[in-house]
């Protein structure tokens, strides 16, 4: 109904071209006969108009234009109904008509224009939305940076503690620190000395403090003795020193000792310097990354 | 002289006239309003793509 091709009240659409006739006749003849008079094709045009604006979003966002029309639709009933099917009936169906047109317009008009206030919104808060997310991963990226630059301190702090009461160097097979095994050990015993619990001590913080994957406590003899007492000798000292470490805080899971005997001497078996330095426990660090 | 008949036919007239224009108004202003709700909901939609990407 809406939109339909007019001008200045007259329909130049071809298929009311036949109504006004069949209506005109159907009048004279109910007219005739008595019966009551056959609305005009501008009254049912303005009907539909009215209904399909109620319908609409009109009923809700342009209740007084729609009200001005059902008035309007009102006034052409009345005039129909006193009058029939005169030219001023037609008109006042036209101007109903044409006015429940206007409510629909003016409600698809405001609806239209509360969708894009919505999306106005939207966007605006989308846009918040991205700047608070930037916001986010800037700071995150700063906290992170942060947080390596902490562990990479305190890493490097750990050595340097390290260095201090062991030797410690980089090898395949990960971080190995080595003690001595006359600063730990009494001769032939495996209970660590009270100066080898301060140095373990220290081993401990820097291990929990840097972190990392596993250890391996290994024990060394020189090559006085039998080998069997020297490998158990070795395997004692070291689950000796790996036990400690677990009471200082070294998760017990990622420990182990292991007992190596005389093997892989570090130095000359034949010098007294010699095997005071193949008497040792190495704990092999393996790295979290 | 137009008889009385003829004035409120003429004003009916003028009146009618009246409606069109402002029906053509109303029309012009819904599709601006809905051309525009298009475009805004379109560069929501443009950005929340980019934000996701």
């Amino acid at each position: 109904m809406r939109r339909s091709t007019r001008f200045s009240g007259v329909r130049v659409s071809g298929s009311y071209a036949a109504g006004p006739l069949l209506i005109a006749s159907l009048s004279v003849l109910l007219g005739a006969c008595g019966g009551p008079a056959i609305p005009p094709q501008e009254l049912n045009d303005a009907r539909a108009a009215y209904a399909e604006a109620a319908k609409g979003p009109a009923a809700d966002l342009a209740p007084a234009q729609l009200d001005t029309a059902k008035k309007a639709l009102a006034a052409a009933d009345d005039n129909f109904a006193q009058d029939g099917p005169t030219s001023k009936t037609k008109d006042l169906a036209y101007m109903a008509q044409i006015r429940a047109e206007i409510a629909a317009a003016e409600g698809g008009r405001e609806k239209a224009e509360r969708k894009r206030a919505a999306s106005d919104k939207d966007f605006k808060n989308a846009q918040i939305q991205g700047l608070e997310n930037y916001q986010k991963t800037k700071e995150a990226l700063a906290s992170e940076k942060a947080a390596r630059v902490e562990a990479e301190r305190k890493a490097a702090a750990a050595m340097a503690s390290l260095n201090e009461i062991a030797k410690v160097k980089e090898e395949t097979r990960g971080v190995v620190i080595t003690l001595s095994g006359s600063v730990l050990f009494a001769t032939g015993k495996s209970d660590l000395l009270p100066i080898a619990k301060e140095k373990l001590n220290q081993v401990a913080k820097a291990l929990t403090d840097q972190g990392f994957k596993s250890i391996v406590v290994q024990g060394y003899t020189d090559s006085v003795g039998s080998a069997s007492d020297n490998e158990a000798l070795s395997m004692r000292r070291a689950q000796s020193v790996r036990d400690y470490l677990v009471t200082k805080g070294v998760p017990s899971e990622k420990a182990t000792a292991e007992g190596k005997g005389a093997s892989n001497p570090v130095a000359s078996n034949s010098t007294p310097d010699g095997r005071a330095e193949n008497r040792r426990v190495e704990i092999v660090v393996t790295p979290e990354k | 002289m137009m008889s009385k008949g003829d004035n409120e036919e003429a004003e009916r007239t003028l009146i009618r006239a009246q409606l069109d224009a402002d029906l053509a108004l109303a029309l012009a202003k819904e599709a601006k309003a809905q051309s525009d709700a298009a475009e805004a909901s379109e560069q929501v939609g443009k950005l929340r793509k980019e934000m996701s990407k």
